[in-house]
């Protein structure tokens, strides 16, 4: 499934890119991940994303998507953009992987203090990035 | 001529990014109005008087395919046009969208010129920002 792969990683670095100017490189795993937004689809394949931020990446993605001063951030600003950058991570990601074909997406849900992710195994696929002294994770599950 | 715009996604953060596009797009804005799901946009739309809507799919409550259905269903609000700005782009969404009335259509993540240009566009300016010179849409209402 190295399609997969690839069409994930193009379409977080495109949400990234766009949306965050946040240029990511793989990177690795965080030990204490800050946040989490997951969100679930339904359709043609059934699955599961689930990104996980360090505070360091939650707050400059908000700064830079808001145009805000580090002081001004605040943790309602967080929640907000990394439950957009999920719904935007999965949509491209669904569009990416078959745009002829019609998707449900859940609502993206948000916590604070996630526990780790799971491994790479059957059907899940995990990723690490960082970026300007900052990491994140994603996680996709496909049925 | 100023217009008033209402913005409708469940993201605070998404909110502020089309209202600081909009800003920057040379559109005459009287009021930007702002709602945080389909339900919640109908409220506004039955009070106030709303040029052109810029609306998200995946929200809460009603979303936003729901709302432009029910927007068809009413005589007034049927001729408001819409743009869609959606992360929820597959071929069926889009056709789904265009057959409930909306006038366009743009994916997240998007180009910042991208949202001003089609605003400008549903709002009757030609490519060169002259009002008026675009061909209106035959079912709209002018008075």
């Amino acid at each position: 499934m190295a399609n997969v792969k690839e069409i994930l990683t193009e379409s977080i670095f495109e949400v990234f890119e766009r949306m965050f100017f946040i240029f990511l490189e793989p990177g690795g795993r965080a030990a204490v991940h800050d946040y989490e937004a997951a969100i679930r689809f339904d359709g043609p394949r059934r699955g599961a994303i689930r990104i996980l931020f360090t505070r360091a990446v939650a707050r400059l993605m908000v700064r830079n998507m808001l145009g805000l001063g580090n002081g001004d951030v605040t943790e309602q600003h967080v929640e907000d953009c990394v439950k957009e950058a999920a719904n935007m991570v999965c949509g491209n990601f669904l569009v990416n992987l078959d745009a002829s074909k019609r998707f449900t997406m859940s609502l993206p849900a948000f916590s604070a203090r996630p526990g780790q992710p799971a491994a790479a195994s059957g059907g899940v696929y995990a990723f690490d990035f960082e970026c300007e002294g900052g990491k994140m994770g994603v996680v996709l599950t496909l049925e | 001529m100023s217009f008033n715009l209402l913005i409708v996604d469940d993201s605070s953060s998404m909110r502020s990014v089309v209202k600081k596009i909009v800003g920057l797009s040379g559109i005459d804005v009287n009021r930007l109005l702002e709602a945080d799901n389909g339900r919640r946009a109908l409220e506004v739309l039955g009070g106030d008087w709303v040029d052109a809507v810029i609306l998200d799919i995946n929200m809460p409550e009603m979303n936003g395919l729901e709302l432009l259905k029910k927007m068809g269903e009413d005589s007034l609000m049927k001729s408001i046009p819409v743009v869609m700005i959606s992360t929820e782009a597959s071929a069926a969404h889009i056709k789904t969208a265009f057959e409930l009335g909306a006038k366009g259509f743009i994916r997240k993540p998007f180009l910042p010129e991208e949202v001003g240009k089609m605003l400008l566009g549903v709002l009757g300016f030609d490519e060169k920002g002259n009002y008026g010179k675009r061909e209106r849409d035959p079912d709209g209402v002018d008075f």
